[in-house]
């Protein structure tokens, strides 16, 4: 029984997260991943927290190791004449390419795509990068920070009178690296019909602005001249919406149009107020919003977060329990779908992981395996599959090579 | 002119919204032949608009090209033009026998379809899997729902930041030490992942049934498709039993790293300095000022622990600069800058302007705007908008007639019946 991407080689010399969650992808559903990292320090990526144990070390961080699962991982210097030519010899055997460095870099190193394309018709090559290949910003530095607030949805996040707020965590390069799986198979299907690949340039400023939610709001500026911006609180109108205390937690309602209204008097247990005036129109309840509150406000406390998202779900209304983290492992239906997963890892042992983003019920949940060490199958890679010696190997490591 | 990649495929959509609607779209956009099937019978949420006629007055009217619904408002909402590219438009009514005889013969011919309606709507057409599969074994079926069909939640109902909620995102998404819960959180987030992971899902089980000969049903949860995302949140809790917090703008170790006021009205840059090298960078693009010498701010851990000092003396500083100023300034010394930049900004950008990132299309009931592109560049088989987004409808004639080789007359009985159309029926 076989995984579904087993067929594709994939080249990987990512670093950071969101050339490494591209290939992430390809390889959780068994693609063969070679990772190609510096000797010695690796991938940056392992000096990222959280670590285990807050243990500095780099097989131990949470980032990296999450990052990095079913790929087989090597060290290769890229900046020696030796480094490119072994290079050279791995890219022959892959079908795809990815990397994310700045674009100067492959160019650099001799390793740009018209070089590699022409020793290689048929191989995909994906990089992205913080501003595309081309362009006045093509080399300007980012940071996730920096990134986001550039991609347009900064603009409308936080209070009006303070500064904007980018997301947590390192959501446009994640974003990055899922939309560049996707046009890397893309890109790879077109080459399995017509034995040619191409150059990939993913930018994330361009996934930040494009559809569907970037495209969104610059659409709706277009057609109506007007930007909303930074709005903060609670909307009017359009309620019950955000985040409401109740007796155990918090639940989020979203914004609720017009027809949900008898949706809402039914969860409430007040099928009067579908006649109320005060709620009749938009309008009217934009006006009576104080009136509204004063009911729901002290209904909702005196419920659990569990009851008022089943009851609320019951009546088809869009409400769901707010978690903190350690409560999204212990969710209902995440557990019954069995979404995380156990991952054994040599340095860390085992630990519970996110797990696939879909599940192909055709091909069998294989185990998935751990982030590399560092120069973990460097023996495999560059011996049993290259054919070099053993003493070869030693010596391309003590120059540095490997 | 070179065949795009994914010419050949035939997909068949039924998105609403966003996250079905811009998966398709992303397929469209490498060349599958999409054909987008909508109902002239029943109007989809927040697809085409709140209502299919909008009475005068309406607090929607700025969705719709210069604030006027005009005859045909399902023609003219932001929401389609923001996405719906590349794609041949058709209606059928599939609670209509008539309707589902014509859909069955797409099906037969199709590859993928791909929905996210609410929750056993196709089943309740009499179009689940089940059905369909039986109509074509190697159909690849794609349900995209927030937190998925099977399970203890199954049929629940969740729009975007639903999804926040229930991944632990909304808890993240604030200023540190501030009430998540006073903060609007209208910005939408997880759509935007779930479009790319459903096209993803899409290739990879046409790659599969390439293998294997096997078509199969993807129960995709939205939900699951963000966690990932989360990773080293989750992460930290699970090696480390830590529930981590909102820390705003900040960094875990870098300093200075924030967004800072700048000339103007609402006008914001946002910098980050990663190393001791960056920082006296950083320090002479500023002209070397007597703060930046303070033996506090010297190293690393001491600009970390003394960040609120730091970022008031870079504001005095930014505030006296225009935005784009302090980004070009920064980065000629190697330190991270860009501003914050809204949707007005984002079409006068030099940079997505000189990569031609916008492209103008005339559209029959728009009229002609600048429309947000790709957000990725094929070398050899360039990837545009080939399709103006569609009108309701716009595509039957081509598609009954050309694609499935239907007669003039079986068309027009169609229409005639009600099973097809161009505007939406008074019952809609």
């Amino acid at each position: 029984m076989q995984q579904a991407l087993t067929d594709l080689s994939v080249l990987d010399l990512t670093h950071y997260v969101a050339g490494p969650y591209c290939t992430k992808l390809l390889a959780d559903y068994g693609a063969r991943v070679v990772k190609i990292e510096k000797p010695g320090e690796g991938d940056g990526a392992r000096r990222l927290g959280p670590f285990h144990g807050d243990d500095p070390h780099p097989e131990k961080s949470g980032t990296f190791l999450h990052l990095n699962t079913n790929k087989k991982g090597i060290t290769l210097n890229l900046k020696t004449a030796t480094g490119t030519r072994i290079f050279r010899e791995l890219v022959k055997d892959a079908d795809i390419l990815v990397e994310n460095f700045s674009p100067r870099v492959m160019p650099g190193l001799g390793l740009d795509y018209e070089t590699l394309g022409s020793a290689s018709p048929g191989l995909v090559m994906t990089s992205i990068s913080n501003f595309g290949q081309t362009g006045p910003y093509r080399d300007y530095r980012t940071t996730e920070l920096v990134s986001f607030a550039m991609g347009v949805h900064m603009y409308n996040e936080g209070e009006p009178d303070r500064e904007p707020l980018r997301f947590p965590g390192y959501k446009s390069q994640y974003l990055a690296g899922t939309h560049a799986a996707a046009v890397t198979m893309g890109a790879w299907f077109g080459s399995k019909a017509t034995g040619l690949g191409q150059h990939v340039d993913v930018s994330i400023m361009e996934c930040m602005v494009a559809p569907p939610e970037g495209a969104a709001v610059i659409m709706g500026y277009a057609f109506s001249g007007t930007q909303s911006g930074r709005q903060g609180s609670r909307r009017e109108g359009a309620f019950p919406w955000g985040v409401y205390p109740c007796k155990d937690g918090h639940i989020f309602v979203y914004g609720i149009v017009g027809f949900f209204w008898p949706r809402i008097a039914a969860w409430l247990g007040m099928p009067e107020l579908v006649e109320d005036e005060r709620f009749a129109t938009p309008e009217a309840r934009r006006e009576h919003h104080g009136d509204f509150d004063a009911l729901f406000l002290p209904w909702l406390l005196e419920h659990t977060r569990d009851e008022l998202f089943h009851s609320a779900q019951a009546q088809r209304l869009p409400v769901t329990p707010v978690y903190a983290i350690d409560e999204v492992l212990k969710d209902a239906q995440f557990n019954a779908r069995d979404f995380f997963q156990e991952i054994d890892h040599p340095v860390i042992g085992s630990a519970t992981y996110p797990g696939l983003p879909f599940k192909l019920p055709e091909a069998p949940t294989m185990p998935q395996g751990p982030a590399p060490l560092l120069g973990e199958h460097n023996h495999e890679v560059y011996c049993e599959r290259l054919g070099y010696r053993r003493e070869d190997q030693v010596r391309l490591h003590e120059m540095n090579i490997i | 002119m070179s065949r795009l990649p994914l010419e050949g495929i035939k997909v068949i959509d039924h998105g609403i919204v966003y996250t079905g609607t811009a998966a398709n779209a992303l397929l469209a956009d490498m060349g599958a032949e999409v054909i987008r099937v909508e109902s002239i019978g029943r109007f989809p949420a927040m697809t085409r608009g709140y209502r299919p006629r909008p009475a005068p007055g309406l607090e929607e009217y700025p969705g719709y090209v210069d604030g006027e619904p005009g005859d045909r408002p399902w023609d003219r909402w932001f929401q389609l033009h923001a996405m719906n590219r590349n794609k041949l438009g058709i209606t059928l009514e599939l609670n209509r026998r008539e309707g589902i005889e014509v859909y069955l013969k797409l099906v037969r011919r199709g590859d993928v379809i791909i929905e996210n309606f609410s929750q056993g709507t196709m089943e309740r057409l009499g179009l689940g899997y089940e059905v369909l599969s039986k109509v074509n074994p190697e159909i690849i079926m794609i349900s995209a729902s927030g937190l998925g069909t099977e399970g203890p939640y199954k049929g629940y109902s969740t729009f975007g930041t639903n999804l926040d909620a229930i991944t632990g995102m909304t808890v993240l998404r604030g200023y540190p030490g501030s009430d998540f819960t006073e903060r609007d959180l209208i910005p939408v987030w997880t759509d935007n992942v779930a479009a790319s992971t459903v096209a993803f899902a899409a290739l990879v089980a046409l790659q599969y049934r390439e293998k294997t000969g096997k078509g199969q049903f993807i129960d995709l949860s939205q939900a699951e498709g963000f966690l990932p995302h989360m990773g080293e949140a989750l992460m930290d809790y699970t090696m480390n039993g830590r529930v981590g917090q909102a820390i705003g703008n900040r960094h875990s170790s870098n300093a200075p790293q924030g967004c800072y006021r700048c000339r103007g009205e609402d006008r914001w840059v946002t910098i980050s300095v990663t190393s001791d090298a960056e920082w006296q960078a950083f320090a002479e693009t500023l002209g070397n000022p007597e703060w930046a010498k303070e033996a506090r701010f010297a190293d690393t851990l001491g600009r970390w622990a003394n960040q609120d000092e730091l970022d008031r003396h870079i504001e005095e500083w930014t505030l006296q600069h225009d935005r784009y100023e302090v980004m070009h300034l920064l980065q000629a010394a190697g330190v991270a800058a860009g501003p914050v930049l809204g949707p007005a900004d984002e079409y006068e950008d030099a940079h997505l302007n000189e990569r031609g990132f916008f492209v103008e299309v005339t559209h029959r009931e728009a009229g002609t705007h600048r429309y947000p592109g790709m957000f990725f560049r094929f070398s050899r088989t360039p990837a545009g908008i080939r399709i103006p987004p569609n009108c309701l409808g716009e595509h039957n004639d081509y598609v009954f007639g050309e694609i499935l080789g239907m007669s003039r007359e079986e068309i027009t009985r169609l229409e005639e019946l009600g099973v097809i159309g161009t505007e939406y029926l008074e019952q809609a």
